[in-house]
């Protein structure tokens, strides 16, 4: 249905954003956390809006703008975490001097960026949300001014993702070339009538995928991951690490959701995919070894987790892949959430050195930090064990037996680092003391509601697959 | 189209091996001389480059996004009789948004040469 | 409110959450306030539920509350539901009530001990565990309360874990608890393969079609019931339960009445309609059930430790239950679990009351002529001694002697004969114990005679109500020769215990027989009285001419010195033959050589990682074009 109420969600983010703009420049207050409770407002309206208009099939601007229940979910996901990011911000932004009220607004219009691509199928139109994600992006990793990293992180994202973005234009170009339109049924239409091959079409494809490939952190397009993770605020970070994954992965859900099939340029692209999926999981866990610094540790675990969503992307498994967006959402957020706990006024100990006895000085970080780390890795009962298994199990469904073992000696290697950290915390006698002032009641609340989540889904994660089965329903079938 | 994308692959590829061919093989031997910056031959004239003043950029910047805006007016009043009253509310919404944008930039003091 | 009958085991839950979270600064009065408020409220709704299912006559067939959907993989499908029928009723009216008594001695109990918040903590998750395990309407959440009981019983055993022997004992109850429990899954599993569904209302009915062959019954029905030996302490998992003392007294109190070693009972009697099916099954239960019944009295007989006693009563009184089970008297069996309950918390409370008393004192030999000072702990345990010795009028008297009835009837002659010797042996070991506490001389140490005391009203006041229900609690289940449908237990378990009503004797020979009961009883009384009150001398002229019966006895048969030298030992020196040729070598070797492989690789890659734009914008063009190359070609 064309209604005006399919816009709610998204005029409801922009609008915060405009507020707290505004607010910002007209009041001129020191303490900013008024600014994060509007925006907090803000985004449970449209939480809200979204749960209200579920199951409508909602359209708006003559269909390009679809709230189907799958762009409905993954807008509350998006919501839902940049909630988590804006409640981790607060007292951060104080102490490490990134204390500006357009952070807010920036994640609002990030956020905004992003429900537009997920409830699109013009890939035009996607790409204008992607620009909007992008721009405010580059603004959100330069925020530390007075630290010389995250500069760089900004010049090398901007860069880089120019770089990527013209690569997507370029791939729109040549498929609007080939297919006459860039709607996604329309394109996957033409794949499917498409029995010689054109090349022009194929060659987009590649571009589209080499262009989003970059804002997932795909191996070979993942270069600016760590610099980028390691400069940016850390709730920024957190932010990166969740938010253009989702929205990569929903695109390509709606790209390749009907595209599979038993055709030659959809084998090409599936084999292709194939070793991309190989590269990404097995450079991204060997690159984690080496690492001390607990952000980039964290950088390469997401470019790996990237592969293992993409296995679930190759074999169709719409549902286990946005239940594992769902569970990396929590243990990702998580562990960011636990390492900005381990700060104090213009220092963050992100050094392995710092985690040494942790686990004893500060018990709640320690076991929430080591349960998320627990999920990540893949162990049950938690979430992160599941959403592996189901990716996995429908993988090995679909006949990918190597991929499923790769992935899996994959995630073997990443459990070393992973526990490393844990080792660290607990086993580890503490050598230099060190002072934490960034205990808040805010934090903590987020420490718990990513431990309910990453073990809600790992052991109950009955009513959780229903929605998601719902939301993957509302995708056209042929 | 096969012919068109072997020139695409083949100029890429070749600069990508140019790039690295020259790194893994070229000498690397420096000295100062060598590290100066070049001026067609002639001693050069100062000692370093200086910055220019952020505020030319900021009000590029500015006159950028909003000249590059005004560009979106010309397709929508090509295409505003087909739509109707529902344009006029978007283009208003549309110039809300960069009123927004503007007195942003005004009240954080972007337009004011000298502080 | 009946509908809300799900909620029973989540007070117990959300208290225990609040005081793990927030225990160590709520102050010590409201911690225990809320700990015994949060099993309080299990208790009510427990009561409310139990008489709406008494106003939905006989053939109410119990409520049944599908929280949600637990795991759905497949056609294999399990629901986290809660049932409440008449067999829950009982469970949860026992855990819940007891509980509730002995949480409130507890505050008064424990109110020195510096870990009180985790104390109640414990307690309230145990109770949560045990309400779950009755509650549960599958197989599959039963276990998950099955072993979180398990749990539960470690944490609390090993509560003064400061102490070796404390700690020692909770792995002990552990360890044993978990071969048990190794059979216990296996039955499930073969349960689950078989019929494909873990609810207790799907086996009934696959048992009542036919589904099981008789074989697969009896396998089913043995695998089940070595969870219920391990939990239930028989004979050969009995040995965590005597060492389980070492924990705070009111835990023992929990763990030998209302909770856990209740469970192994409460499940074969669920399973009944199962167990009916293999006659082979309901022997080896009867015959274990004797077995223990009498060979744990005999450790009991010359135990000199109070608390150590009363652990050796319980497996006896266990075996009884497990001789009811064996031949077919199921609701018997749970009466008899329903009875204990309270006096034997009774007597684990009231002998906590005389350590209390005497400052930690366990040692029998160090008491005597307690009457006088502990006015209201004394008639309270000697009620309960009654009753356990089966004197007629007192609660274990009806119970008891349906179980032995029933035995009898059901030609298990040999099994009823064994009942019997139990009978006289316990008769006679509660009353060695209370004519040693409370009669003769004092034989009291100095210090601890000094600061003699009756304990205070929140440990007292739990004993007089447990002792007015060791006395009444009995009459619900009036044995036949009193008339036909005197037996409301029985009337009341119907619907729930589908198994066929044994075979009825005469009037004259169930008189016979109670009779023969009564006899046993009050013979073992008078022999106890005989050798500690009268002659004294007796048994040391016993012990002087028969030494080593003595020994074999008080070292209760050597039975943990047999298992640590077979079991344990043999255990430890193979896993550390193993750790040395075989961990060492091999798997740290491989570890190691392909750990230093992947560290090498992840060497070479990150030197890619230059952090210049340049090599990062090459390394993504190169990875661009041979992606397109490969799309192209």
């Amino acid at each position: 249905m064309n209604t005006f109420a399919a816009l709610y969600p998204l005029l409801s983010i922009v609008v915060g954003a405009l507020v707290v703009l505004l607010l910002e420049v007209f009041l001129k207050r020191k303490n900013r956390d008024y600014l994060a409770f509007i925006s907090i407002l803000f985004l449970l309206n449209a939480g809200r809006e979204c749960i209200r208009v579920w199951n409508q099939g909602y359209t708006y601007f003559d269909g390009n703008l679809q709230l189907d229940n799958l762009a409905l979910l993954l807008c509350l996901i998006l919501t839902l975490a940049t909630l988590l990011v804006i409640l981790i911000s607060m007292k951060y932004l104080r102490l490490q001097n990134v204390n500006f009220g357009e952070y807010y607004a920036l994640l609002l219009f990030a956020l905004s960026g992003m429900i537009i691509m997920v409830s699109s199928t013009d890939l035009l139109i996607i790409f204008l949300g992607l620009e909007v994600l992008s721009m405010s992006s580059y603004a959100l990793a330069g925020l530390k001014i007075e630290d010389v990293r995250s500069t760089e992180a900004a010049v090398k994202y901007f860069l880089l993702g120019s770089f990527a973005s013209a690569f997507l234009v370029f791939g729109l170009a040549f498929l609007y070339g080939a297919a006459h339109s860039l709607d996604i049924p329309a394109i996957v239409n033409f794949f499917r009538a498409d029995t010689s091959l054109s090349l022009m079409a194929l060659a987009g494809l590649g571009f589209v995928i080499i262009g989003f490939g970059f804002k997932i952190a795909w191996v070979p397009f993942h270069m600016w991951t760590p610099d980028v993770y390691e400069g940016s605020p850390t709730p920024v970070t957190a932010f990166f690490s969740v938010g253009p994954k989702v929205v990569g992965f929903a695109v390509l859900i709606r790209l390749f959701q009907l595209y599979w099939s038993e055709s030659l340029n959809s084998q090409i692209v599936s084999s292709s995919l194939w070793v991309i999926a190989v590269l990404t999981m097995v450079a991204g866990n060997l690159l984690a070894l080496r690492q001390r610094n607990v952000k980039r540790i964290l950088a390469y675990s997401s470019i790996a987790h990237a592969g293992y969503l993409l296995v679930a992307l190759l074999a169709e498994d719409n549902s286990g892949l946005v239940f594992y967006l769902f569970v990396y959402l929590f243990m990702n957020i998580g562990a960011f959430t636990a390492v900005i706990a381990l700060s104090k006024k213009g220092t963050e100990y992100l050094d392995l050195e710092n985690y040494k006895g942790i686990g004893f000085r500060y018990p709640w970080i320690g076991a929430t930090l080591s349960v998320f780390l627990f999920s990540l890795a893949g162990f049950p009962p938690t979430g992160g064990f599941l959403a592996k298994f189901y990716i996995f199990a429908s993988a090995v469904h679909e006949g990918f037996i190597w991929l499923v073992i790769i992935g899996v000696l994959a995630s073997l290697i990443s459990v070393y680092y992973y526990l490393r950290i844990v080792v660290y915390m607990y086993m580890h006698t503490a050598t230099n003391d060190i002072e934490i002032d960034a205990y808040n009641p805010a934090l903590f609340l987020v420490l718990f509601l990513c431990l309910y989540g990453v073990l809600q889904m790992g052991i109950f994660p009955g009513n959780v697959l229903i929605i998601i089965k719902q939301a993957v329903a509302s995708l056209p079938i042929f | 189209m096969t012919e068109l994308f072997l020139v695409f692959l083949i100029n890429g590829l070749l600069g990508v091996v140019l790039v690295v061919v020259n790194k893994i093989t070229g000498p690397k031997r420096t000295n100062p001389i060598k590290e100066t910056p070049y001026e067609c031959g002639s001693p050069y004239l100062q000692d370093r480059i200086y910055p220019i003043p952020i505020k030319y950029y900021m009000v590029a910047f500015l006159f950028l996004v909003f000249d590059v805006e005004v560009v979106f007016f010309y397709p929508w009043a090509l295409i505003f009789k087909k739509i109707g009253s529902p344009a006029l509310i978007f283009m208003f919404a549309y110039i809300a948004i960069l009123g927004i944008g503007f007195v942003y930039a005004w009240k954080k003091g972007a337009f004011q040469w000298e502080k | 409110m009946a509908e809300l009958f799900w909620l029973i085991p989540f007070f117990p839950a959300l208290s225990s959450l609040l005081l793990i979270l927030f225990g160590r600064k709520l102050p010590r009065k409201y911690i225990a306030f809320q700990a015994c408020l949060a099993v309080f409220f299990s208790l009510a709704l427990s009561i409310l539920s139990f008489l709406s299912l008494l106003g939905s006559g006989h053939e109410g067939h119990g409520l049944i509350k599908n929280l949600f959907a637990w795991i759905h993989s497949g056609s294999f499908k399990v629901d986290l539901s809660l049932q409440f029928d008449q067999l829950t009723a009982v469970m949860c009216l026992v855990v819940s009530g007891v509980g509730f008594l002995i949480h409130v001695y507890s505050s008064g109990y424990m109110a020195e001990d510096k870990s009180f918040a985790r104390f109640f903590a414990y307690m309230n998750l145990f109770t949560f565990s045990m309400l779950l395990l009755v509650m549960a309407s599958n197989l599959v959440l039963m276990f998950v309360g099955w072993e979180g009981v398990g749990l539960c019983s470690y944490l609390l055993i090993g509560f003064w874990f400061e102490k070796p022997s404390a700690a020692d004992a909770g792995k002990k109850a552990f360890i044993v608890n978990r071969i048990g429990d190794a059979g216990f899954m296996l039955g499930i599993f073969f349960i689950l393969l078989h019929i494909g569904s873990a609810e207790f209302a799907a086996v009934n009915h696959a048992v009542e079609a036919g589904g099981f062959a008789q074989g697969l019954a009896t396998l089913i029905a043995l695998l089940l019931f070595v969870g219920a030996i391990g939990k239930s302490a028989q004979i050969p998992l009995y040995v965590w339960l005597p060492d389980a003392m070492e924990g705070p007294t009111p835990v023992s109190a929990l763990i030998h009445a209302a909770t856990m070693v209740t469970a192994g009972v409460y499940m074969v009697a669920r399973m009944n309609l199962l167990y009916s099916l293999s006659p082979v099954a309901m022997q080896v239960v009867a015959i274990v059930g004797a077995l223990t019944a009498v060979y744990a009295a005999s450790m009991a007989l010359t135990q000199n430790d109070i608390k150590r006693v009363l652990a050796y009563s319980t497996i006896s009184q266990l075996g009884y239950m497990f001789i009811g089970l064996g031949v077919g008297a199921y609701s018997a069996a749970v009466f008899h679990l329903y009875t204990h309950a309270f006096f034997k918390s009774l007597l684990f409370l009231g002998a906590g009351s005389v350590m209390h008393a005497l400052s930690g004192e366990l040692d029998l030999r160090k008491m005597g002529g307690l009457r006088k000072y502990l006015p209201l702990t004394f008639p309270t345990f000697l009620i309960a001694t009654i009753a356990i010795a089966g004197v007629p009028f007192f609660s274990g008297f009806f119970s008891k002697d349906a179980i032995l009835t029933s035995a009898f009837a059901n030609g298990q002659y040999l099994i009823w004969a064994l009942g019997l010797m139990g009978a006289v042996l316990t008769a006679f070991y509660m009353f060695r114990v209370v004519f040693l506490t409370f009669y003769g001389k004092e034989r009291l140490e100095p210090e601890a005679k000094a600061h003699l005391h009756e304990s205070p009203k929140t440990m007292t006041i739990p004993l007089v109500i447990l002792a007015f229900f060791s006395i009444v609690a009995g009459y619900v289940g009036l044995p036949i020769v009193l008339g036909k449908n005197v037996n409301l237990f029985d009337r009341f378990l119907e619907p729930v215990i589908h198994a066929p009503h044994g075979a009825h004797l005469s009037l004259s020979s169930e008189w016979m027989l109670i009779l023969a009961s009564v006899a046993v009883a009050l013979f073992g009384i008078f022999i106890a009285y005989v050798f500690y009150l009268k002659k004294p001398d007796i048994p040391h002229n016993l012990v002087a001419r028969f030494p080593w019966l003595y020994k074999l006895l008080y070292n209760k048969y050597y039975m943990d010195e047999i298992y640590n030298a077979t079991f344990v030992n043999s255990t430890i020196k193979g896993s550390e033959l193993v750790y040395k040729h075989f961990d060492l070598k091999v798997i740290d070797g491989a570890l190691n050589g392909s750990a230093k492989t992947m560290n090498t690789i992840g060497k070479l890659l990150s030197s890619l990682q230059t952090g210049l734009i340049k090599d990062y914008a090459l390394v993504f063009l190169l990875g661009a074009l041979i992606l397109l190359g490969y799309f192209v070609f």
